[in-house]
């Protein structure tokens, strides 16, 4: 009986080693690294992981990422369990946030006292929430009290918003936004040679593409229905426009008359059907739906929603080969997307929240998390690992040895920093449109929309 | 005596009692609500920070905002759809009330969009309107009845009625099945003798059909009127939560919720709230008393 009971417990630990071992091998991760330091730590790993002190013991932390559960569940679960061994006492509760409504649940917690102690938000969400005084100060929480844990991230993506000057988030994943793809399909119909690297250039070869294939293809389209609010301040910027003055109390783009000029090229490409007319009203998700549909010759977005395209169409997906993305004038890449993470101030366990904010930040945790998704890390330290300094043979694996260099030079325009943010993007968005639609000409459209935002900016 | 009174004590104690439950329900989940609410109205709140008193400045400056007045103003254009799903329903529920075969199949079918998830009518809407080769541009323009295609919901002239028209097509199966009802309630021998009079089909629905359903038809000018003026799920789906260009298909509903969740003003969104109420309330009344008078 007790030979057979050994027995039994010998199954069942076999059984369930292998289940896990199992669950963490999934084809549809397949630069998972199992020998990996994040999969398979060691006594050193958490020593070395081990940099945020004063974490309090038995401490109970709720963790909120936003739409990574179940995708991203086996992940999660094991930076939870790395995270327990490097700072023993602490348990981390993973309660995951679906993507429709993250938002609002994030500012109901608020509203009812209740914010979990670390939260993931878009970078569009913090300004609000540093506005209103209730997220933990991280220039002093990391930026003054562990300098050398500061310099590791990506310093666009740690100035990606600021309220007052102050960085309220720590960054987590970052979107490569240099890059476009091109349809193959298109391009060798159309015998293409080469596709232009500006914006000078591509506002003619909109118009080219549409005339040389019979008005049966665009060149590009827009997300001008989502993005516009903020995207054109972007485009100003790329092309050398100052947005703010100088101690940054008013916005000054309206007085350069190359702004009206971007609008009016806008206008044109509108008027004469050179990109499609829903431009005006589609998001990044039609952008990409469209794109899919195999009318698009090129798509304007992160790596990451490229597997949209595959799941919408394989054979353009297949046909896919990359190029870079059009550059204004000033030639400057800026830093795309910030995935961030916050610590409310009024945490119970400042310290313990700060620490696995810091953990999940880490070079090795966020490498590990590139390799399950072609996001990319906030960390500096991470493009050290040979996972980034070479590339592999997926469209998207060609990117990660342009990573490191990218992330240094990629430029923070500031745009996220304005008060009553969400009022500015709408405010942009309809002075945008009105002058598209030609209800008034661009400059008197940016001349508006100069008076609203600075309104705003005056009554600070 | 003293039997009588204790009955009807115990009477009312049992008639209370039945209410308490409702009661408390509505006093939690309505009337305290409400009560918060006009009190936000004279407050600011971001809901993050605790709501900081300002009198009368929301409403101040809610009569002085042309976005409040654009959204009245569309609010109040919206009620267009009332008559038009009236009509068109009463007229389907007379087709679908024959004894013809397979008429439940047409009823069941028409009342499909009323059971159909606002989403998925967003994602039906958006191939109908596509352009060019959307269902209504993409047959038209085959066909070659316009050399154009038309600007559904890339045109700000076009944003509402588009949207309106999304909110007819998922009425009219809904109010169709109230006017079937009303319809199976008319005495047959009415028709009989108005055609042995001499009246034909027009007559007969006119004289006898609408009168026979007009408490019906109070009833869903009514609900339907108050369902226009508080629109807000089509417009969001189908202008991607925006509002349509310049703001062309933004209603008061669609404004409140705008100012309180997007821009987190939720004292001022109160205070649209509060003169949204008072006026539903009051064109209810009217609508009533309007409809009430023609039916003496």
């Amino acid at each position: 009986m007790k030979r057979l009971m050994i027995v039994l417990v010998v199954l069942l630990v076999t059984s369930m080693v292998l289940g896990v071992v199992a669950a963490q091998e999934r084809e549809d991760r397949p630069n998972r690294d199992l020998t990996g330091n994040f999969w398979s730590p060691t006594a050193e790993d958490y020593a070395r992981w081990r940099v945020i002190d004063g974490v309090e013991e038995g401490a109970e932390i709720r963790f909120w990422p936003w739409a990574l559960t179940p995708d991203f569940e086996d992940y999660l679960n094991q930076i939870i369990a790395n995270f327990e061994a490097t700072y023993p006492g602490v348990n981390v509760i993973l309660e995951g946030q679906p993507a429709a409504g993250a938002r609002d649940n994030i500012r109901n917690s608020f509203a009812a006292g209740t914010p979990a102690d670390v939260i993931n938000m878009s970078d569009g969400w913090v300004a609000e929430f540093a506005e209103a005084g209730v997220l933990l100060n991280m220039d002093e929480a990391i930026g003054v009290a562990y300098p050398a844990l500061r310099e590791q991230y990506v310093d666009g993506a740690w100035e990606k918003v600021t309220f007052e000057g102050v960085t309220y988030h720590l960054p987590w994943y970052l979107a490569f936004s240099n890059v476009m793809a091109i349809n193959g399909l298109i391009y060798e119909e159309l015998g293409l040679e080469a596709i232009p690297t500006t914006w000078a250039e591509a506002y003619d070869f909109a118009c080219e593409v549409r005339e040389q294939s019979g008005g049966a293809y665009y060149a590009y389209s827009f997300p001008w229905g989502e993005l516009a609010g903020l995207g054109v301040l972007n485009t100003f910027i790329g092309e050398g426009i100052a947005v703010y003055n100088e101690d940054r109390s008013a916005v000054i783009f309206n007085e350069n008359p190359l702004s009206a000029e971007i609008l009016d090229q806008y206008k044109r490409l509108l008027d004469n059907d050179c990109v499609p007319r829903e431009s005006l009203t589609d998001d990044v998700r039609e952008m990409i739906d469209r794109f899919s549909e195999g009318e698009i010759l090129l798509l304007q977005t992160g790596p990451q929603l490229f597997r949209l395209v595959e799941e919408n169409n394989p054979e353009v997906f297949a046909s896919l080969f990359l190029g870079q993305q059009f550059v204004g004038a000033a030639n400057i890449r800026s830093i795309g997307g910030v995935q961030t993470l916050v610590v409310p101030a009024g945490s119970q366990f400042p310290n313990a929240a700060l620490a696995f904010a810091q953990f999940v930040t880490n070079p090795d945790t966020q490498t590990a998390f590139s390799r399950e998704v072609p996001i990319y890390s906030s960390n500096l330290a991470s493009y050290e690992d040979p996972f980034f300094t070479e590339g592999g043979p997926a469209l998207t694996d060609q990117l990660r040895p342009l990573a490191a260099e990218y992330f240094q030079n990629a430029v923070n325009t500031g745009i996220l920093d304005f008060p009553q943010l969400a009022e500015v993007e709408q405010i942009v968005l309809g002075e945008f449109q009105a002058a598209l639609l030609g209800v008034k000409t661009s400059q008197q459209a940016l001349d508006d929309m100069a008076a609203r935002i600075n309104a705003i900016l005056a009554a600070q | 005596m003293r039997g009588k009174r204790r009955r009807q004590l115990r009477q009312h104690i049992m008639a209370y009692g039945f209410m308490v439950p409702a009661f408390s329900f509505l006093t939690i989940f309505l009337f305290i609500p409400l009560i918060v609410a006009v009190y936000l109205s004279f407050t600011r709140y971001n809901l993050l920070t605790p709501p900081e008193w300002v009198g009368l400045t929301n409403y101040e400056r809610l009569f002085a905002d042309p976005l409040f007045w654009r959204g009245l103003r569309n609010s109040f254009l919206y009620l267009i759809a009332t008559p038009i799903i009236i009509t068109l329903s009463i007229a389907l529920a007379i087709v679908v009330n024959r004894n013809l075969r397979g008429v439940y199949l047409f009823r069941t079918v028409y009342y499909i969009p009323a059971v159909t998830s606002v989403v998925a009518v967003g994602m039906i809407f958006e191939f109908v309107f596509a352009e060019p080769g959307g269902l209504i541009n993409g047959v038209l323009l085959a066909t070659g009845l316009i050399q154009q295609p038309i600007n559904f919901l890339t045109h700000p002239d076009s944003t509402l009625i588009s949207v309106m028209l999304v909110t007819i097509w998922r009425g009219i199966g809904f109010y169709m099945i109230i006017f079937l009802a009303a319809l199976q309630s008319v005495p047959e021998e009415l028709y009989e003798a108005a055609a042995i009079d001499g009246a034909n089909r027009w007559q007969q629905h006119l004289y006898i059909t609408v009168p026979g359903i007009r408490p019906s038809i109070i009833f869903v000018a009514i609900i339907s009127s108050i369902s226009a003026l508080k629109v807000f799920e089509e417009i969001w789906v189908m202008t991607d939560g925006t509002g349509g260009l310049l703001d062309s298909a933004l209603t008061l509903m669609f404004y409140l919720y705008r100012q309180g969740f997007v821009n987190l003003e939720l004292g001022y969104a109160a205070a649209i709230a509060a003169v949204f109420s008072v006026i539903t309330l009051v064109f209810s009344i009217l609508n009533l008393r309007y409809l009430e008078r023609n039916n003496d």
